[in-house]
C-alpha cells in the first residue's frame, strides 16, 4: 500500500470505518511506516483536543418555552406557499383559476409562435378548476389543503 | 420498524401531543448541544434548538418514516444553525463597522478558580477556545460531518443520511477536515488529553461506545466490510 492512499484511508481508518483486509493493510503499512504512522498520531490526537470544547445541554425550562411558542401558533405550518404569504399566495391562485377559466373557453387553434406565453402550470389550474366546481371528495380536498399547507421548512426539507 | 422515535412521531401524526413532548425530551440536549455548537452562544443555540422541534412540529403532516428520526432531526437542526450563520455573515458583511472578528472566535471561558487545578484549567480553557475557532474555520460541510461524527458519534452511513450525501462523498470530507483541524491545531497537539488506557476496546464516553457497538454489530453481521448490516 502506498503511503497516499494510506493517508486517504487514516481517517476512516480512524474513525473504525475501515474493517477486514482493508484495515489490515492499513495497518501493516502503519507497522512499517514511522511518517505515516506519525500522522495517524497526529490526527488522533487532533481529533481528541475537540474533547476540551464540551457544551451544555438545553437549559432549564426548554420545555416550558417550546409549549408556549407551541401555543402561540408558532408550531402551525407557515401559511406560506412557494414562499408567499398565504394571503398573495390565495390571490396568486385566483389569478390561476381565472387564467384558467380564460384558457378553457372556446378560441382558435393554438399559435405555435405563442408557446412561450402558455397558460400557467395546468395541474395547478385543473386542481383549483375541479376544486372550484366541486367535483372533488373529502380525501381529495384534504390533499389540496395538505398542498396548501405545505410549509417554507417542507419545502426546504424537500430541496435538502 | 426498530426506531423508536419513528414510532413516536407517527403517533403524534395520529394527533397524540404527548408523543411529540416524549421526543423532545428524547432529543433536547442533543439538538442544543448541537445549536451551541455551531453558534457559540447560550442564547442563540436556545433560539435555534427551539426553531429546530418547532419544525418538527410543523412537519406533523408531511413527515414520513424514510431515514430514521433522529438523523433527520440533526438535519434540521444543522439545516437551521447553517442558515442562521449565513444570515449572520450577511449582516457583518453590511455592517462595515463591525470589527472582522466579532463572532467568528469563541471566546475561552474564563477559568473557574474555584477549581482544584486553576492554572491547569486555564489552559485548559484556551484550548477548548483555539478548539471552537479551528471548527469553526472549517466550511460548512465539514464542520457539519467534523459535528455529528465527533461530537455525536454518527456513522458515515448516518452522516451520508442526515447530509444527503454519498458515503464515498462524507469520508472524503472528513479526510480533509481531520487534515484541516491537525493543521490548524498543530501548536496544540501536546495538550490533547491522553488516549484512553485500552485503545482496543476504545473510549468510555457515550460516543465512543455507540461507535465500538456499530464496529461489533458490523463485524457480526456481513463480515465483508459493509457498513449496511448495522443498520
Amino acid at each position: 500500500m502506498k503511503c497516499d492512499d494510506v493517508r486517504e484511508s487514516l481517517a476512516a481508518h480512524l474513525d473504525g470505518e475501515i474493517d477486514g483486509a482493508p484495515r489490515r493493510a492499513v495497518d501493516e503499512h502503519l507497522a512499517s511506516c514511522a511518517d505515516c504512522a506519525a500522522e495517524r498520531d497526529a490526527l488522533a490526537k487532533a481529533w481528541r483536543l475537540l474533547d476540551l470544547a464540551d457544551a451544555p445541554g438545553a437549559p432549564e425550562g426548554f420545555d416550558a418555552r417550546l409549549r408556549a411558542r407551541i401555543a402561540d401558533g408558532e408550531g402551525r405550518p407557515r401559511g406560506r406557499v412557494l414562499g408567499l404569504p398565504l394571503p398573495a399566495a390565495a390571490a396568486a391562485a385566483a389569478v390561476l383559476v381565472a387564467a384558467g377559466v380564460l384558457a378553457l373557453r372556446p378560441r382558435p387553434a393554438p399559435d405555435p409562435g405563442s408557446r412561450g406565453e402558455a397558460p400557467p402550470t395546468p395541474v395547478l389550474e385543473d386542481l383549483a378548476l375541479l376544486e372550484a366546481l366541486d367535483v372533488l371528495d373529502g380525501e381529495e380536498a384534504d390533499a389540496l389543503e395538505r398542498l396548501a399547507d405545505l410549509s417554507e421548512d417542507d419545502l426546504a426539507l424537500l430541496g435538502g | 420498524m426498530a426506531d423508536p422515535d419513528a414510532a413516536l412521531m407517527q403517533a403524534f401524526q395520529r394527533g397524540d401531543e404527548s408523543a411529540f413532548e416524549t421526543l423532545v425530551g428524547r432529543h433536547r440536549d442533543r439538538v442544543y448541544r448541537l445549536a451551541f455548537r455551531y453558534l457559540g452562544d447560550a442564547s442563540a443555540a436556545d433560539d435555534l434548538a427551539q426553531e429546530s422541534f418547532l419544525r418538527v412540529y410543523r412537519a406533523k403532516r408531511s413527515w414520513r418514516p424514510e431515514a430514521k428520526f433522529s438523523t433527520w432531526l440533526y438535519r434540521v437542526t444543522a439545516n437551521a444553525c447553517l442558515n442562521e450563520i449565513r444570515a449572520r455573515r450577511v449582516r457583518r458583511g453590511v455592517e462595515t463597522t463591525a470589527p472582522a472578528a466579532a463572532g467568528g472566535s469563541a471566546p475561552a471561558e474564563p477559568a473557574d478558580p474555584a477549581a482544584p487545578d486553576p492554572a491547569g484549567e486555564a489552559l485548559r480553557a484556551e484550548t477548548a477556545g483555539f478548539v471552537r475557532e479551528a471548527v469553526a474555520a472549517l466550511d460548512d460541510d465539514q464542520r457539519t460531518a467534523v459535528l455529528l461524527s465527533k461530537y455525536e458519534g454518527l456513522s458515515y452511513r448516518e452522516l451520508a443520511d442526515a447530509m444527503q450525501r454519498s458515503v464515498p462523498a462524507v469520508k472524503s470530507l472528513l479526510v480533509r477536515a481531520r487534515a484541516n483541524l491537525r493543521r490548524a491545531l498543530a501548536a496544540h497537539l501536546d495538550r490533547a488529553p491522553a488516549e484512553p488506557e485500552d485503545a482496543a476496546a476504545e473510549g468510555d464516553s457515550a460516543v465512543d461506545r455507540r461507535r465500538a457497538a456499530r464496529r461489533a454489530a458490523r463485524a457480526a453481521g456481513s463480515g465483508a466490510g459493509s457498513t449496511e448490516g448495522a443498520r
